[in-house]
């Protein structure tokens, strides 16, 4: 994770929590059927990306300064 | 890349966090299980639905062919299955593992009351996977939002540190303090109710669409206003946090230090700038959505949007056990992995944590500079101007103790009264914060003036529902001040009285004991707009003949109606909207128009004000007339009665749909909200801190014990244990309150407070006031906690509109004493009673006053922090 440049990670991040909220939606839509395995997975990976993209942003803001 | 010795002590480490974490959540559901059935409570409600059932199989089964012996065998052996059935036979202990298990194995049972939407099935699991996604998308879609959103924003400004949009966002911060229901009322009210431009809740339309894509727009639609106030209320605060922090993180000295010394800029990086504010930004991130799973519950109610906490609001009052348990265990598993996950990246950031080879974490003994640093600048701070911090007291020899005593007391006070005016002017220096405690002493003087002025029993006594003295309020009437804001005026309550004389009595003598009495009710009326009824209170003496009344109605253009002619009983009411004869709504005899255009009024009234000239509803002005012509038989017989004309506008706060006067619960809210958020934030705050400082200082099974029950808290939502202790346990809100401060002293806060006070266990100044024999807790109460305080002051204050605003989230959600006059209740009423159409005084009055207070503290709190704690002195 220190080793990857902040863009991949903001990125890693985005698509995760895009995932906590596009997973949802289909269930409600009916076109994936709602399980307990489903619905953990997309809180995790909404608070994962989060998390990521959290770190991400940290390390661009450093990286900025320094230039 | 990290060794193989680093990867498996992390594995290590990874587990036995994820092991106690399960006994955490295990507990934590546990007591959960023993909370919902009351005590046996829930068996009896059981047991009293057994019988009921077995009552209604025995009512519609022909049972004649048994005996009545057999008949009661029959019944209690149908009993006994059923109880068994439910396991009602068995132990409480054995039978609270038995749901602690099935609770944990998502083997929840089926509902009795509660069913999927399409209402297929009872089955609990199947229940809560229908609301479970609903619940989700709304937060992924919010979380993600305010995330980038606010992460964006923050990084611009702690780039353009001091400009406008800087500024800009320091004011609006505060907003964050107000919870989102109260948002979400006022968006409904502006896009809902007076713009039409989105729904007022729920999550789809009444037509489904021809498509499952045709879905996207209508949900979207649905969740654009739950949406919004989520932001509002996480937006501003998540921006000013973040980029406090970018500031602080990015002008460290150890950071410049650093560069001086010549590391790589890569370690710079990662143990310089990442490792020390990630920590506290990943801690805030968790709290922030910890909070979020609070306020979502209430949220749903609002717009009664399908989710896990609509669910469970629709549960608890139903005593539906097995719903409650699979929710409880859904928010403790949803909370536990998040505090999992939370613990392994903290494993990766917080340069403070070894990971040792039992996986526990530990702090590195030696004194760090953080501690140098806070005690350097809580010196500096009885340096500075600002204020002055009180040094803790030091052993003293009895020489320098004589020589104190003997100091001039005046010089002490000198310095009290300069310290006071410092603080006075750094806190003139925040023009919000002196709007904050302005308005914070504006509540209080109010707080005072209603509690002496009325008395609480009588408080409670003018909000009763259905209170016959309410009858000569109007229903719905709004306040008086509105006419300041309307081309046409509503009109004001009309009272005219007989006996009190303002209204003419005549009274002709006749022969055999018959008197004419005459009763005239003139008033004058200006007003643009229709009253919204009319009644006639008769006050009729009589023995056996009954008084005879004929009523007629004059308007100032001449005309004359009808109302009407009756035989009265002794305590008549003539209401016009229920009473009034069919001639009188006969468009063709009365030659009106409009008769159901309605203004507020019911078509009746219109006909009696309204000017037949006119094309749309215009009452005429001018001086009306009622005459009451009554005849009685007796000697002894009398006729009163009282004019009540309800008018659309009634005092300063208006009235409600039982006609009670708002401004009593409006000037009741305020005692009642400042008493709960003063006493919840004091007791919290000092409780919390005095257990972390006990819990530092004796250390071993104290501290465990401590730390444990804040782990399994953290996994225990506050506001669904707040409600069922209410629908369960006790209608009382100080019970509710005192369960609430103890969940929250277990809360965050403590391990908040239990960090500072380890950086200061050390310090030369405890090592000697221990050597110089003090007591445990002289160490604690004078040495350890009086240290902090500069630093607690603030988040006390900031915590007062949390309480504040949690009562009237109770409140909101029917979790208050029925007869208490508070703010939440006013709104719970006016939403429940559909004040969005048309009565948005109702509703706006107690939330304005609600997003006041929480402002105020704020404010107040948000400045007060920006002066006590040194880290934001800087910025």
């Amino acid at each position: 994770m220190r080793s990857l440049p902040p863009g991949i990670l903001i990125g890693i991040g985005f698509l995760l929590v895009l995932f906590g909220a596009v997973a949802p939606f289909l269930m409600v839509m009916h076109i994936v059927p709602s399980t307990f395995t489903l619905n953990f997975l997309s809180y995790a990976a909404s608070l994962s990306g989060l998390i990521l993209g959290l770190i991400g942003s940290l390390m661009y803001i450093r990286k900025r300064r320094d230039r | 890349m990290p060794s193989t010795s680093t990867i498996a002590r992390l594995v290590k480490y990874g587990l036995v966090k994820a092991g106690l974490l399960v006994i955490t959540v295990s507990i934590g559901i546990y007591l959960a299980v023993v909370v919902i059935n009351y005590g046996g409570y829930i068996d009896q409600i059981f047991r009293a639905n057994i019988d009921d059932a077995l009552g209604g199989y025995f009512m519609s089964t022909d049972t004649s062919m048994l005996s009545p012996d057999e008949q009661t065998q029959l019944y209690e052996k149908m009993q006994w299955e059923m109880e068994e059935s439910l396991g009602l036979h068995q132990p409480f202990l054995l039978r609270s593992f038995r749901w602690f298990y099935q609770g944990i194995t998502f083997n929840w049972g089926k509902s009795n009351a509660i069913e999927t939407q399409k209402g297929d099935s009872t089955d609990i699991r199947e229940i809560v996977l229908e609301a479970l996604p609903n619940t989700l998308l709304l937060a992924g879609v919010a979380n993600a939002f305010v995330f980038l959103a606010s992460v964006a924003v923050a990084l611009s400004l702690s780039k353009h540190y001091g400009g406008f949009w800087d500024r800009f966002f320091l004011t609006l911060s505060p907003l964050s303090s107000v919870p989102n229901w109260i948002y979400a009322v006022l968006l409904i009210v502006i896009f809902a109710s007076q713009l039409h431009l989105l729904p007022y809740g729920g999550m789809y339309d009444n037509f489904p669409p021809a498509t499952k894509l045709g879905y996207v727009p209508i949900v979207a639609k649905h969740m654009l206003l739950p949406f919004l106030a989520i932001i509002l209320s996480t937006f501003f605060q998540g921006v000013y946090t973040w980029r406090t922090y970018f500031l602080i993180h990015q002008g460290e000295d150890y950071v410049e230090m650093a560069v001086a010394m010549g590391l790589p800029r890569k370690t710079i990086d990662r143990q310089y700038i990442l490792r020390p504010v990630l920590p506290f930004l990943v801690t805030n991130f968790t709290f922030l959505l910890v909070g979020f799973w609070q306020g979502i519950i209430v949220l749903e109610k609002v717009f009664n949007w399908p989710g896990i906490g609509k669910l469970f609001i629709t549960a608890v009052p139903l005593y539906e056990r097995g719903v409650v348990l699979a929710l409880i265990v859904i928010f403790a598993f949803l909370l536990a992995f998040s505090i999992f996950f939370l613990d392994i990246v903290y494993a990766f950031l917080d340069p403070r944590i070894r990971i040792t080879g039992e996986g526990q974490t530990v702090l590195p003994v030696r004194r760090r500079r953080g501690f140098s640093k806070l005690r350097d600048d809580l010196k500096n701070l009885g340096k500075r101007p600002a204020f002055s911090v009180r040094k803790p007291e030091r052993p003293q020899s009895r020489q320098s103790t004589r020589k104190e005593a003997k100091s001039p007391k005046p010089k002490v006070r000198k310095r009290k009264s300069h310290a006071l005016h410092d603080f006075l002017r750094e806190i003139a220096r925040y023009p919000l914060a002196v709007v904050g405690v302005m308005i914070i002493f504006l509540m209080i003087g109010v707080s005072i003036y209603t509690v002496f002025a009325i008395p609480y029993p009588e408080a409670v006594h003018l909000w009763q529902a259905n209170r016959p003295q309410s009858r000569g309020l109007p229903e719905n009437a709004r306040p008086t001040w509105i006419n300041f804001f309307r081309s046409k005026d509503l009109p004001p309550n009309i009272v005219l009285s007989s006996q009190a004389g303002t209204a003419i009595k005549k009274v002709i003598s006749a022969e055999g004991g018959v008197k004419k009495i005459t009763l005239l009710y003139s008033f004058k009326y200006p007003y643009g707009d229709f009253p919204k009824d009319l009644a006639i209170d008769f006050n009729s003496q009589f023995t056996a003949k009954r008084p005879f009344v004929t009523l007629t109605w004059k308007t100032p253009d001449g005309r004359k109606f009808d109302l009407g002619s009756f035989s009265l009983k002794p305590l008549q009411t003539f209401v016009l909207s229920q009473d009034a004869p069919k001639e009188l709504l006969d468009p063709e005899k009365n030659q009106q128009k409009f008769l159901m255009g309605g203004q507020g009024g019911h078509p009746a009234v219109e006909v009696l004000f309204a000017n037949p000239n006119f094309e749309q509803p215009t009452p005429v002005a001018g001086r009306y007339l009622l005459q009451i012509d009554g005849l009685v038989f007796e000697d002894e017989s009398d006729l009163d009665a009282e004019m009540i004309l309800y008018g659309g506008v009634y005092g300063l706060a208006g009235t409600d749909h039982m006609r009670r006067d708002l401004m009593v619960a409006l000037l009741w809210g305020a005692p009642i909200a400042l008493a709960f958020g003063f006493l919840g934030a004091i007791a919290t705050t000092l409780t919390s801190m005095t257990l972390a400082a006990a819990g530092v200082w004796f250390g071993g099974r104290v501290d465990q014990v401590i730390q444990r029950m804040a782990d399994i808290n953290m996994i225990i939502p506050v506001l669904p244990v707040a409600i069922m202790v209410f629908y369960l346990y006790s209608q009382s809100i100080w019970v509710v309150l005192t369960v609430v401060v103890i969940l929250n002293v277990f809360s965050s806060a403590i391990k908040n407070y239990r960090a500072a006070f380890l950086e200061m266990k050390d310090a030369p100044y405890i090592e000697a006031a221990k050597a110089y024999g003090s007591s445990n807790w002289r160490i604690i109460f004078r040495y350890m906690i009086p240290r902090i305080l500069p630093l607690v002051i603030p988040q006390m204050i900031i915590l007062i509109p949390t309480y504040v605003c949690f009562e009237a989230t109770l409140a909101f959600l029917n979790v208050s004493e029925p007869n208490m006059p508070t703010w939440g209740k006013v709104i719970y009423d006016a939403v429940q009673k559909g004040a969005f159409q048309g009565n948005l005084y109702w509703v706006l009055e107690p939330v304005g006053l609600i997003v006041l207070t929480g402002l105020s503290f704020a404010m107040f709190g948000f400045a007060l922090d920006s002066i006590f704690n040194p880290r934001l002195r800087k910025i």
